[in-house]
């Protein structure tokens, strides 16, 4: 159950990234999360110091996670170093890899309707249609959770999904061996310590938390 | 006794002779440079060589735009530059730096659209497109044409403390 968990911690931190830099699985600071990237999109409008607002086949690359979306909009710090605020909506799609707090290295594919972060409140969010899969580069372990609502907080490094009425439907699997986890219950919520080590047993299986 | 054709050739090398140095110049004489010029609702210009200046008349910001080859519609712009490097900058902010194959200046609607290859750089980050337009009275640009911005590099050149207080 701990690497389940340790699993879906991951898939808020990747989450976090893509709502916004300053909070893929990082606690903010000023050095750390001061990034580097670009954006691309058919058109684009702001102030030289912010807000700026893209429309038209968004592309942001960061590091080596790729997002596109249909409109998005960014609010920088006073200092230019990081952003206070983002959303993004239309079709929102992550790809690429991640390397978590541990070094232990993912391939990240997401979709959902709608993103945001807010530094403030320190949560990146993804709403509307949530379908996010995570592979283990190394032992090939994959989870792959559908949900409405995805929230990972960055104060207290914690994530949560929700899927309205539905339960949260989460799917894990390990390659080496197959064992039928018991189904998850409760609220999906976890501090996103990432995957430690080597499982000594593998495992797959279904899971739904509900609310 | 003189030709007539020896007169005329004398009076015109005459002529271009003085005409330098300032004949005919008393009636309408420049006003000297720290004499104030009625403020209008526009920006104050001045066009001088390969450079042209636009500044708020109230202080707020003012741009600089200089190019090898400028043309003028009329007395008042638009102006046409091939190509075009520009400065604009707002009190209390970094300045803001553009690069274009072309630019078009407005005086009256106090606007620039910059177009070709244009990139503007501020503090981090650069924005590359085919077509940027500038508002210099409200600083915001509006980018078009496969734009991209590239951010997290350059330096941070914020104003000393001392200039804070405009354009937030």
């Amino acid at each position: 159950m701990r690497r389940i968990l340790a699993l879906l911690a991951f898939v808020g931190m990747a989450s976090g990234a893509l709502a916004g830099p300053a909070t893929a699985g990082q606690a903010p600071s000023a050095s750390a999360s001061f990034r580097r990237g670009t954006i691309e999109a058919e058109s684009c409008e702001g102030l030289p110091q912010g807000p700026w607002e893209w429309s038209k086949e968004v592309k942001v690359t960061s590091s080596d996670l790729t997002m596109t979306c249909d409109w998005l909009k960014v609010w920088p710090t006073k200092d230019g170093r990081d952003w206070e605020k983002i959303e993004a909506t239309g079709k929102i799609s992550i790809n690429g890899r991640y390397v978590a707090a541990d070094k232990t290295e993912w391939r990240v594919e997401g979709k959902a309707e709608a993103a945001s972060y807010d530094a403030k409140t320190g949560q990146g969010v993804l709403k509307g249609s949530v379908d996010f899969k995570a592979t283990n580069l190394a032992t090939g372990a994959t989870i792959h959770v559908v949900a409405d609502k995805l929230i990972y907080d960055v104060k207290t490094r914690q994530f949560r999904f929700e899927r309205g009425e539905k339960p949260v439907r989460v799917e894990w699997a390990q390659p080496a061996e197959k064992v039928t986890s018991p189904v998850a219950t409760g609220q999906a919520e976890a501090g996103p310590s990432g995957p430690r080590g080597d499982p000594s047993g593998s495992q797959s299986g279904k899971g739904e938390a509900g609310k | 006794m003189m030709p007539l054709a020896t007169v005329k050739w004398g009076l015109l090398v005459l002529l271009v002779l003085v005409s330098p140095l300032g004949c005919g110049g008393k009636t309408k004489t420049r006003p000297p440079e720290d004499e104030k010029l009625p403020t209008s609702a526009v920006a104050e210009m001045q066009m001088g060589g390969s450079v042209i200046r636009v500044a708020d008349p109230e202080g707020k910001w003012r741009f600089e735009a200089r190019s090898e080859r400028i043309e003028a519609e009329g007395v008042d712009g638009p102006y046409r530059l091939h190509p075009a490097e520009c400065r604009y900058e707002e009190k209390g902010l970094p300045p803001v730096l553009m690069r274009s194959e072309s630019a078009r200046l407005d005086k009256g609607a106090q606007r620039v659209l910059l177009t070709g290859k244009v990139r503007i750089s501020y503090e981090t980050w650069s924005l590359d497109a085919e077509r940027v337009e500038y508002d210099l009275k409200g600083g915001k640009v509006v980018a078009s044409g496969q734009t991209k911005l590239t951010y997290g590099e350059g330096k941070l050149e914020r104003p000393s403390s001392g200039s804070k207080g405009q354009g937030q």
